[in-house]
């Protein structure tokens, strides 16, 4: 069933059309991926359906709601919810606190109980700590509970990201490379993280990615972005073997040559040269 | 995650509060006794009480300033209106007889009166995001004091009186108390969480669910109700109030107190109003040269303890737990006995 649906998406920063003409119909519990090189308006797209900016043109509908002019925090409420592509945790505040402010829209107590801790105050704080801590224990990061967020290592600042944009119970999840900056063995496991929290959660994943290895094994569909034009999509096999994809990741004159025997990237840091299958 | 749980639920319920309660009763009781039998001289008892109000100054403007990471530079604006809101309805609203019962309607009257011009405040400086409040605010302090001098009916520059003597120790330590309280409270809830996760990332924030906009105005407001309390009470032990009282010293004043304790810190906001009053007090053979101190410390801490003495730490009997005893105990970010 389709639960969100992207048309003709468009924005730009002065003169600069950052995206325009985006479409995409997001089924539940789909894994979608959105590639391009850097610049290609991938971050604007998220920022444009998590509500940061408003869209100039086109609209963006949940579940039949129009999400353009909403604020981000109702966006989030109604279920979308995001990573960023540089992690920005809640980093003085602890691991437990982190995950409960995502809560903030679950709790079912008015302010004059907050301000007294009376009626429905003890027994809500209890429920919401507890479905917290059961999502850190998920996410092997119970025993760091307490720990301010800045002191966890890089990875489990990922993760609890994570953790954090799950903690509302969302429908669709947007991820913003949370790949970057990590290493192969990193990426495996994160590729697992992903593949696992798919399963346990019944949420549609939409992921930018640089990482060529993460967004063929993990998506069913791949969106391609240059210059905020989708200029292919389809499977990752489709997207693999599309002569545009391949210029202009690659390059137009040699694409021939390589396009045989690679899926490079283009990025140094991020190429991943072993064929796939 | 089902050993934390038992624990938890199982786990002796021996509340951290506990102690607190004790601190309070025997806090109230002293300040009952210690001036009723006579071992308090007049001048102390005044600097107690100037210290009971100092707190509930500083702990309403750290909400702001440390919690919620906003910085707003006019507190003294609120507390005018609090201290003017107060005096009027005691000395023309409320009928004489009827003496220090009155009294906790006084002070609710002029805590309510700045919370609602706080809004004014709040609600156009939060519709933008950045550093607008510093301004509105250093603005609408300038506008009270103003327009407190040009209103003939309030006495004008003259200032007001007519006020009974109400504000006592026993009164103080309980609206100090209070303040405190119900500001520990809002700060863990799901409110104050929200407050914290602004003054982190804000779009992140906004971004996890939390309605930014209702948690700054709600928690401004709170804050200003709270300084106005503390200008009801200042009025009424002042028994005379002036514009001039509640300039930008006044102002300068709290953000001291709150970074010199401690921002973002309950017990942080009890030590540095504290000890800026006692010094203050110790320090007033200097004269006017009390007044060249105040900046040098204020900068000083700037450079060698920018988040003040319990900068974003909080003592264990201030912290409120949902789940009692869970786990790895408090570790970090509190510290303090047991």
């Amino acid at each position: 069933m389709e639960i969100l649906r992207i048309k003709a998406l468009g924005h730009d920063f002065g003169g600069l059309r950052a995206l325009s003409g985006f479409d995409l119909a997001l089924d539940e519990r789909e894994f979608v991926g959105v590639i391009g090189p850097n610049g290609s308006g991938k971050t604007t797209l998220f920022n444009l359906v998590s509500g940061i900016y408003r869209a100039a043109t086109g609209s963006i509908s949940f579940r039949g709601r129009e999400l353009v002019g909403m604020s981000p925090s109702s966006i989030a409420h109604l279920g979308i919810t995001r990573t960023f592509q540089n992690i920005r945790l809640f980093k003085e505040l602890t691991v437990l606190d982190n995950v409960r402010v995502a809560k903030y829209a679950a709790v079912r107590y008015s302010g004059l109980e907050a301000l007294l801790h009376v009626g429905r105050f003890r027994t809500e704080e209890r429920r919401l700590t507890e479905e917290a801590m059961e999502l850190l224990t998920l996410f092997g990061l119970d025993d760091k509970a307490e720990d301010p967020a800045k002191n966890l290592p890089y990875g489990l600042q990922r993760r609890l990201e994570m953790a954090r944009a799950l903690a509302a119970s969302p429908n669709v999840l947007l991820l913003d490379e949370p790949g970057a900056g990590m290493n192969p063995a990193e990426i495996g496991r994160l590729i697992q993280l992903l593949q696992w929290t798919k399963e346990h959660f019944p949420i549609a994943i939409v992921l930018i990615e640089h990482h060529m290895k993460m967004v063929m094994e993990l998506c069913q569909r791949i969106k391609v972005l240059d210059f905020g034009v989708t200029i292919s999509e389809g499977t990752p096999m489709q997207i693999r073997q599309d002569p545009k994809v391949i210029e202009v990741y690659l390059g137009k004159k040699d694409y021939a040559a390589v396009a045989g025997r690679t899926e490079n990237t283009g990025y140094g840091h991020t190429a991943d040269n072993r064929p796939h299958g | 995650m089902m050993k934390i749980f038992r624990t938890a639920i199982h786990g002796q319920p021996a509340g951290p509060r506990r102690p607190m309660l004790a601190v309070i009763i025997a806090g109230f009781a002293l300040s009952i006794a210690l001036p009723y039998f006579g071992l308090l001289n007049k001048y102390v008892i005044f600097v107690l009480i100037s210290v009971g109000i100092n707190v509930i100054l500083t702990i309403s403007l750290n909400l702001v300033n440390g919690f919620m990471g906003e910085f707003s530079v006019g507190h003294a604006g609120f507390m005018a209106v609090g201290a003017y809101g107060a005096a009027v309805t005691s000395v023309n609203v409320i009928p004489r007889w009827m003496g220090a019962a009155a009294f906790p309607t006084a002070i609710l009257a002029g805590g309510l009166a700045a919370a609602l011009v706080s809004l004014f405040v709040a609600i156009p400086s939060f519709k933008t995001r950045g550093d607008y409040l510093a301004i509105v605010t250093l603005a609408f302090a300038m506008i009270v004091k103003s327009a407190l001098e040009n209103m003939d009916v309030l006495g004008g520059p003259r200032g007001f009186m007519g006020m009974q003597q109400f504000t006592t120790l026993p009164w103080v330590f309980f609206w100090m108390v209070l303040s405190l309280w119900a500001i520990r409270n809002f700060v863990y809830s799901a409110y104050g969480r929200g407050v914290l996760s602004i003054r982190e990332d804000e779009t992140a924030s906004e971004l996890s669910g939390v309605d930014t906009r209702k948690v700054k105005v709600l928690t401004f407001a709170l804050s200003s109700f709270f300084a106005g309390v503390a200008g009801g009470l200042y009025a009424h032990l002042l028994q005379f109030i002036n514009p001039s009282m509640f300039d930008v010293i006044k102002s300068t004043e709290m953000l001291i107190m709150v970074y010199l304790g401690g921002v973002g810190s309950i017990a942080g906001s009890i030590l540095g109003a504290s000890i800026y009053t006692i010094l203050m007090e110790v320090l007033r053979p200097m004269g006017v040269w009390r007044m060249v101190l105040m900046p040098a410390v204020l900068i000083l801490l700037m450079i060698f303890r920018p988040r003040g003495i319990m900068g974003l730490r909080e003592l264990r009997w201030f912290v409120y737990k949902a789940i009692p005893h869970s786990g790895a105990a408090a570790k970090g970010q509190n510290i303090g006995n047991t």
